[in-house]
């Protein structure tokens, strides 16, 4: 993976505990959400989205804070990754 | 009209406006955490952090400030004028000196600012609590440095209160462990069991059973906000169990509660609710603007909306006593924006901050109304604003505002204004960036062409030509401009109008036309409608400096002593500063010294505050009295701070006065060496052009130190210096220079043996020098000029001044040191201040204004004093210091106001 800057655009995933309309992707950094259910336990939302720095990143990651969404994990995609949804959960 | 610089609304606790759940577990805990540094309060938006920290201010027993943060205030003055403001709304002058030093035109480096803060609050003497809401807006690590500073030397009497969503980065560890710190998190904040049963009883008049709130608690996690927006969104309690059912194995989802809240008001709340979201704060006159001609309008008046707001018990904050504003709760504010971003189109949204705009523009709060015009997209808008009152805030002398409205504007919109580029030269000006300018103007030329300006303008352009060509040495086009200038410019401009009126009678008097100046200024001054204050200060400034320029220093001491008068009178830091330079200055050529001394001491313990090149005259003033008074260690620590003090203006003109006020000093001390490399190394480019009345001059100081070295090149080269210097002062009828440059010039004749010439130049220098009374340049120049002196008394009539001279030179042996031994505990610099105030019979009050401190640290003081003196009132403390030769025996007398 090329490495990270500060003022770089870069792909990432965000993953937190609890359904998310997906009305909110404009205000999310334009980011892809989808909610799962997953078969023991709570619903998780998927976010997924292309940012031009990191500080859409953060302030996604601010966003859900303030929304109440306890974090499960942020990755950094590489360029092409495809991943399925229900993987690495 | 009246320019609100600061939101005063920030400065108030939010209220919540309806009923209130009682929280006293956390009441009983914040009370016990008042005896400690810090109460930190972080949780998610929407734990009630701000409504607790309100309520428990508004019942607690002792005086508390309020600052809510926007994400503008992560600037470090803008965050300081906010922070002092708090603390001013309490005690409203506890801080003079720091909020002085928020005015000076380049802040002071922060070390000098956050000490002289903190020495300051600490002079509070009664507890006080400061409240700091939505901290997590702060970005800007110097703040966080100053909270970390204040927390490690805490203020005695302050309590801290940090209101926060997100752990601040600041020495939280070290507070703990010493148990300094209070903290209520989101799971002290939580609502238990209990407290959602009481609020359940408020919302629908009757309980919740306990099966019911556990439920309930537990699926919404105790949040607040979600608790009422559930019980906003039931009408009865019945409905839970629905809810409850419906989201058995999820939690409540927020816009879920949101919407079931939303889409139940009517029509028209539900658009008011959306349109007054794109506001921070709003108010029923500023809600009626912002809904005009719209359907939701017919419906329901501002007011009537703001009832409804306060019964229907909505998410809303009254920000003042008088309920005139209101805020939303931000998270409820959020949801509100987030619906109308997807209700009304991108121009419907515009059109409604275009209205907010010009609603705050009307009613002075152009920060708020240039933040609406840039959302609304309008930079034309945005730059009207900053054009029609770059004016009215540069009368209020808050130029640092003007440069952040200028900074909120793009640069192609701020090239292309007339108004806006003058805006610009104005900032320029006060930041003593005057390279900046030229480039102005010319852009300014190039705009007009086309477009014919308005007199107004026209009158500020030649002010600035007027003003460049004064320090060019060109008096007569400098005249020209500035006879202009005062006339295109109306006089309501004060500001304009005073700097034009400043630099139009310097350049009047240096072009020989001293009684029309002296005339016109003390026309402007007592004779005309009395001008405001800000204006009134540089026309009696003015006058000072045509008094000195012009070798008259009776009347200059008179007028800077009415000058220090309306300083303390209006409480103006800068300008008693200003006066006390001046005073100094005054002293110092009379030969007086130790009052010199004490004058330049205060000038230069507010160097911060005062006008910079002042400041740099100010220490060398100081320095050089030193060095007349022979304190040499005081000359030397005096020179040290001076340098230092270079290094922060960072101005290569002011090192070069430094580094020539050293040399002057090694001269006077026979250091030949250090003059001589000074001499070969100094930078003198920054002392062209027009000469001042500075007391340190360097062309002036480089032929004192060639007449030193004594060689016959040297010697030469002196001449030819002084020759042309003379002849510039005598252009500019600067009599304050020609007195200095005669006598050198007499003491050159001297040294190559042509006494006859020496003697013609030094009467001459007499002759300028009697009325005012100038004996300093004489006697700096030691036995030579003594000598010299004393022959010419054998010549003239007049001897009196003569002889009053050479006994300045007798007595110029080094002072005697109070004797303190027989005191066991010797008095404190700042208790001798205290003492000799007294002694002049001054009030506490008026000693509090004169050293910049609490009335209730003077007290302190007094106390003090009369303890390590053994007495028990003023009238015995006076007697016993002059007893024991702590103060002259003269102390009594000088009154100086």
């Amino acid at each position: 993976m090329d490495p990270l800057k500060m003022e770089s655009p870069g792909r990432y995933e965000i993953r937190v505990q609890g359904c998310l309309s997906s009305a909110w992707s404009d205000r999310l950094g334009g980011f892809h959400i989808v909610t799962i259910h997953v078969e023991n336990g709570e619903d998780i939302t998927v976010l997924r989205g292309e940012v031009v720095d990191q500080a859409v990143l953060f302030g996604v990651l601010n966003t859900l804070y303030n929304l109440r969404y306890p974090l499960i994990s942020v990755r950094a995609l590489k360029r092409d990754e495809t991943v399925p949804l229900e993987q690495s959960l | 009209m009246k320019l609100f610089p600061l939101v005063h609304t920030k400065l108030n606790p939010p209220r919540v406006v309806g009923d209130l759940i009682e929280r006293p577990r956390l009441m009983e805990r914040l009370n016990r955490g008042v005896n400690r540094k810090l109460t930190l309060i972080v949780a998610p938006a929407g734990y009630g952090k701000s409504t607790l920290a309100s309520e428990w201010l508004a019942r607690c027993r002792q005086p508390f400030a309020w600052v809510s943060l926007e994400p503008q205030d992560s600037e470090w003055r803008l965050f300081l004028r906010y922070f002092v403001a708090a603390v001013e709304s309490l005690f409203p002058h506890a801080v003079p000196l720091a909020s002085a030093l928020l005015q000076s035109p380049e802040l002071p480096p922060s070390r000098v600012l956050v000490d002289t803060l903190i020495n300051e609050l600490n002079g509070i003497d009664q507890p006080f609590i400061l409240a700091l809401d939505d901290y997590h807006f702060i970005r800007d690590m110097a703040i966080h440095d100053f909270i970390d500073e204040l927390l490690t030397h805490t203020p005695r009497g302050l309590h801290l209160v940090l209101i926060t969503r997100l752990n601040p980065p600041l020495n939280l560890r070290l507070l703990r462990a010493r148990g300094h710190l209070l903290e209520l998190r989101a799971e002290d904040l939580r609502f238990t069991i209990d407290e959602t049963q009481a609020f359940a009883q408020k919302a629908y008049g009757k309980p919740l059973d306990a099966q019911q709130a556990a439920v309930l608690q537990e699926k919404v996690e105790g949040w607040a906000v979600g608790l009422h927006l559930c019980f906003l969104s039931l009408q009865d309690p019945g409905e839970l169990d629905a809810i409850v059912e419906r989201f058995s194995d999820q939690r409540l989802v927020i816009d879920y509660l949101f919407n079931e809240v939303f889409l139940r008001q009517p029509e028209f709340i539900r658009e008011r609710l959306l349109k007054t979201a794109i506001l921070d704060r709003f108010s029923a006159s500023l809600c009626d603007s912002l809904c005009e001609a719209d359907a939701s309008s017919s419906a329901m008046s501002g007011r009537e909306f703001i009832q409804w707001l306060e019964q229907a018990d909505v998410f809303v904050f009254a920000l003042d006593r008088e309920h005139e504003w209101f805020r939303y709760h931000h998270l409820f504010q959020d949801l509100l924006r987030h619906q109308l971003a997807q209700t009304l189109d991108a121009d419907e949204i515009a059109t409604l901050h275009r209205r907010a705009s010009r609603w705050f523009a009307e009613n002075g709060f152009i920060d708020e109304a240039i933040h609406h015009a840039l959302k609304a997209d309008d930079v034309d808008a945005a730059a009207d604003l900053v054009a029609q009152h770059r004016r009215d805030i540069l009368n209020a002398d808050q130029w640092h505002v003007l440069k952040r409205w200028l900074s909120y504007l793009p640069d192609e919109v701020k090239q292309n204004r007339a108004e806006l580029l003058l805006a610009q030269a104005w900032v320029a000006y006060y930041a003593f960036q005057l390279w900046r300018i030229s480039p102005l103007l010319d852009a300014m030329e190039a705009l007009l062409e086309d477009a014919p300006a308005s007199d107004g303008l026209r009158g500020e352009i030649n002010f600035f030509r007027g003003h460049s060509w004064f320090w060019r040495g060109d008096m007569t086009r400098s005249v020209e401009f500035l006879d202009q200038a005062l006339q295109q410019m109306p006089r309501s401009y004060q500001q304009g109008w005073g700097e034009a009126a400043v630099f139009w009678g310097l350049a009047g008097l240096m072009n020989g036309r001293k009684e029309d100046v002296i005339r016109s200024l003390t026309q402007w001054l007592y004779y005309d409608q009395k001008p405001p204050t800000l204006l009134m200060t540089r026309l009696l400034g003015t006058l000072i400096f045509v008094h000195i320029l012009s070798g008259n220093l009776h009347e200059a001491e008179r007028l800077a002593l009415e000058l220090h008068e309306g300083g303390v009178t209006h409480g103006s830091a800068y300008t008693t500063r200003w006066a006390s330079y001046l005073l100094g200055y005054i002293r110092y050529f009379w030969n007086d010294l130790e009052p010199a001394a004490r004058y330049f001491e205060t000038a230069v313990e507010g160097r911060h505050i005062l006008h910079k090149r002042a400041a740099v005259d100010a220490l060398a003033g100081l320095a050089l009295t030193y060095q007349a008074l022979r304190r040499l260690q005081d000359v030397e620590k005096t020179l040290q701070t001076f340098l230092e003090f270079t290094r922060t203006t960072r101005d290569p003109a002011d090192v070069a006065v430094a580094r020539s006020c050293q040399a002057h000093a090694a001269l006077l001390q026979g250091d030949r060496q250090v003059a001589m490399q000074w001499l070969q190394t100094a930078d003198l480019s920054t002392d062209g052009g027009v000469m001042f009345f500075w007391l340190e001059t360097p062309r002036v100081t480089q032929c004192r130190a060639l007449i030193a070295q004594g060689t016959h090149d040297s010697l030469q080269k002196a001449k030819t210096r002084l020759t042309e210097h003379r002849r510039m002062a005598e252009n500019t009828h600067n009599i304050r220079q020609l007195i200095d440059l005669l006598a050198l010039e007499a003491l050159l004749y001297e040294k190559q043996a042509q006494t006859e010439q020496a003697l013609t130049l030094l009467q001459r220098a007499l002759t300028l020098a009697r009325p005012g009374g100038w004996i300093r340049p004489f006697v700096e120049l030691g036995p030579d000029m003594a000598m010299l002196l004393n022959e010419l008394a054998k010549q003239i009539e007049t001897r009196d001044f003569v002889a009053h001279i050479l006994r300045s030179f007798s007595a110029t042996r080094p002072a005697s040191l109070p004797d303190q031994t027989v005191l066991f505990e010797p008095l404190t610099d700042r208790e001798i201040d205290v003492l000799t105030l007294l002694a002049r019979r001054y009030s506490n009050k008026e000693i509090a204004a004169e050293l910049f401190i609490a009335p209730t640290t003077v007290k302190r003081h007094a106390s003090n004093i009369y303890q390590k003196l053994g007495v028990k009132n003023r009238r015995q403390a006076v007697e016993k210091a002059i007893a024991l030769g702590i103060l002259p025996s003269s102390a009594t007398h000088e009154r100086i106001i």
